[in-house]
């Protein structure tokens, strides 16, 4: 996977090679009655060999049709999206394992269809090939030979991520690869991501609806929110200095193992729009405890404020002035409320 | 004053012990968290602090919810109980719901339980009852009773769906109530206002609250005590800062450590 020269000269990143590339990516679902649901609203997007990209946002954000579009498993209405290589190997784990497998095969054909399918005959070829993606995950010789329909979720997550590994992809799509799964399971599989990229130097994108779970094991993130991306930059920076509402109000909710540190109210009301009725301007605007008049008047678009680090929000400026608005740091934080603090002294000057 | 007291309490099913000898008291207008992995028999054990276990079911031991002796009660005296004082709240409101039916006459469903069937002047008290429910719905967090009322199942979220079956169990008025899994399937900013309704709701109306989850984030905050359950068995009952600062079971300890990864 030698680097962005193999026949998309337009793919450079800043340092490691763009596996693949999305700018102002749209889909459109048709629906009936002439009416269209936009699931991504035009978002830009970048994943680089060797780093762990994590798509993060609730159900209804939109962050599935990215990873199916990168997939090539949906065709995107508008937007341009580009793979270094015309023929760039892709694999891709889904959410449940159980329904994305054939339940009639044991586990090692299930694991060796991507290859046959590319035309690889049975052989002692594949059967390294096989061997090597369970060892990978972990899979002994006997969860091998067991059927689907035996098998318990965390074994089939874990063929579910041989399956993908198995081809060598030099992009992998893990769609909420954790979210089925129990607590035990669940630490297991992000184990095993975290290993996936050590030893490999593949482009990964994570999707997930839980910030937390994903902390550990990204180097980047990008927030979504109905259809669009409304914050992204290096994990580390997102922690330590998030500045969109929404990405606040995700780590507000998050409950610490501490009764001794109580969370913040969770300042957002109501639930995430339909995407058949985008709000106009801020998609945020409704529920967004900062919300000002402006916000409503034109969307806002992702601008730097700091190197790879960028917000979609007109307000963001005040965030940063205002010390009693920075939410508590993963260590030692307090309830804080920002409501009162921001409504009490309202800033127009970025008003667009 | 304990809401619930069990004594040696056990059920099993076709000779399969499901919970066995389980002593416990939880303090009546409490929250009380029962946390255990999956199989554990959580479930079972909240369906049994409300009654609900099939006729067949071997019953041990002794079983008091809000002054009710519930093993010697018949299984058509311990429905009459669920239907006011005890009260299970399924995990998922896809499931307890009727996919045919609009929210409106799941409530009306409810109200007519509670104007009893056979009583004079029932039609009457109904509908003063389902107006006042109707009423209620907005400090649920429904934005828009109208539209959600005359809303099947399927068009809601699966927070509103919640909702929906909170509304459906306060129009009870519980003494009990046995919340499984209420943050299952939920996005974290959804289930943060789920947590938080149900302990304002708790406040106001002073119910009971047992909640049964695999998340130690709300046992955290949310729980004045913690039972933790393996197979079936009570093997740690304590309160949240002990339990965090060392749980004293093997199971609690295991699950502290997972959640801690």
């Amino acid at each position: 996977m030698g680097g962005g020269d193999t026949g998309g000269a337009s793919l450079r990143g800043n340092g490691a090679a763009v596996v693949a590339r999305a700018q102002g990516l749209r889909k459109v679902f048709r629906l009936k009655r002439g009416r269209d649901l936009v699931a991504v609203a035009g978002i830009s997007l970048e994943i680089r060999a060797g780093e762990v990209l994590g798509l993060v946002g609730e159900s209804g954000s939109g962050k599935s049709t990215v990873g199916r579009c990168f997939m090539r498993l949906l065709t995107p209405d508008g937007g341009e999206l580009r793979w270094h290589d015309p023929d760039t190997t892709m694999g891709m784990v889904f959410q449940e394992p159980r329904e994305s497998f054939n339940r009639q095969f044991r586990i090692w054909q299930a694991i060796a269809d991507p290859v046959q399918a590319a035309g690889m005959r049975l052989g002692d070829e594949l059967a390294q090939r096989v061997k090597a993606a369970a060892t990978s995950v972990d899979l002994s010789p006997s969860d091998l030979l067991s059927g689907v329909a035996e098998a318990s979720d965390e074994t089939l997550q874990r063929a579910s991520i041989a399956r993908a590994l198995v081809t060598d992809p030099e992009l992998l799509v893990l769609d909420e690869p954790t979210t089925s799964l129990d607590p035990d399971a669940r630490a297991g599989v992000l184990e095993l991501i975290r290993r996936v990229r050590a030893d490999r130097s593949m482009a990964i994108l994570l999707i997930s609806h839980d910030l937390l779970a994903v902390r550990s094991v990204t180097d980047r993130l990008a927030i979504m929110y109905l259809g669009k991306i409304v914050e992204q930059g290096p994990t580390a920076a997102l922690f330590a200095d998030p500045r969109h509402p929404y990405t606040r109000a995700l780590l507000e909710s998050a409950l610490e193992l501490d009764p001794a540190r109580p969370p913040p109210p969770v300042e957002l009301r109501g639930e995430i729009p339909s995407p058949l009725e985008r709000p106009p301007g801020c998609p945020l605007e409704p529920r967004c405890p900062m919300a000002i008049d402006a916000c409503s008047a034109a969307e806002p678009v992702l601008e730097p404020i700091a190197s790879g680090h960028d917000v979609a929000c007109i307000r963001v400026s005040e965030s940063a002035e205002d010390p009693s608005l920075t939410v508590r740091s993963p260590a030692g934080r307090s309830p804080v409320d920002h409501r009162g603090s921001v409504t009490g002294r309202p800033h127009e000057e970025r008003t667009q | 004053m304990s809401a619930l007291e069990l004594d040696g309490f056990g059920l099993g099913v076709d000779g399969k012990a499901l919970l066995s000898d389980v002593s416990l008291e939880l303090a009546a207008g409490r929250t009380h968290a029962v946390i255990g992995e999956r199989g554990s028999s959580k479930t079972v054990m909240l369906r049994s602090l409300v009654g609900m276990w099939p006729e067949s079911a071997e019953v041990s031991g002794r079983l008091r919810a809000d002054g009710l002796d519930l093993v010697s009660l018949t299984a058509r005296e311990r429905l009459a109980a669920r239907r006011e004082r005890l009260l299970y709240l399924p995990p998922s409101g896809r499931e307890a719901l009727n996919p045919v039916e609009r929210v409106d006459r799941h409530l009306l469903d409810v109200c007519s339980v509670r104007a009893g069937w056979a009583r004079a002047g029932r039609r009457s008290r109904r509908e003063s009852l389902f107006a006042e429910a109707a009423d209620d719905l907005t400090k649920l967090g429904i934005a828009d009773p109208d539209r959600v009322l005359a809303s099947i199942p399927d068009e809601l979220s699966g927070g509103m769906r919640k909702r929906v079956l909170i509304a459906m169990a306060l129009l009870l008025k519980p003494a009990v109530l046995a919340a499984d899994d209420p943050t299952s399937g939920l996005d974290v900013t959804i289930s943060r206002q789920i947590l938080d309704l149900l302990a304002e709701l708790q406040g106001e109306e002073g119910f009971t609250l047992v909640i049964a989850t695999q998340d130690l984030g709300i046992v955290a905050h949310y729980a004045s005590t913690i039972t933790v359950l393996r197979s079936g068995t009570v093997v740690e009952h304590t309160d949240p800062a002990t339990f965090f600062a060392g749980p004293a079971s093997e199971t609690g300890a295991a699950m502290l450590a997972r959640a801690r990864v």
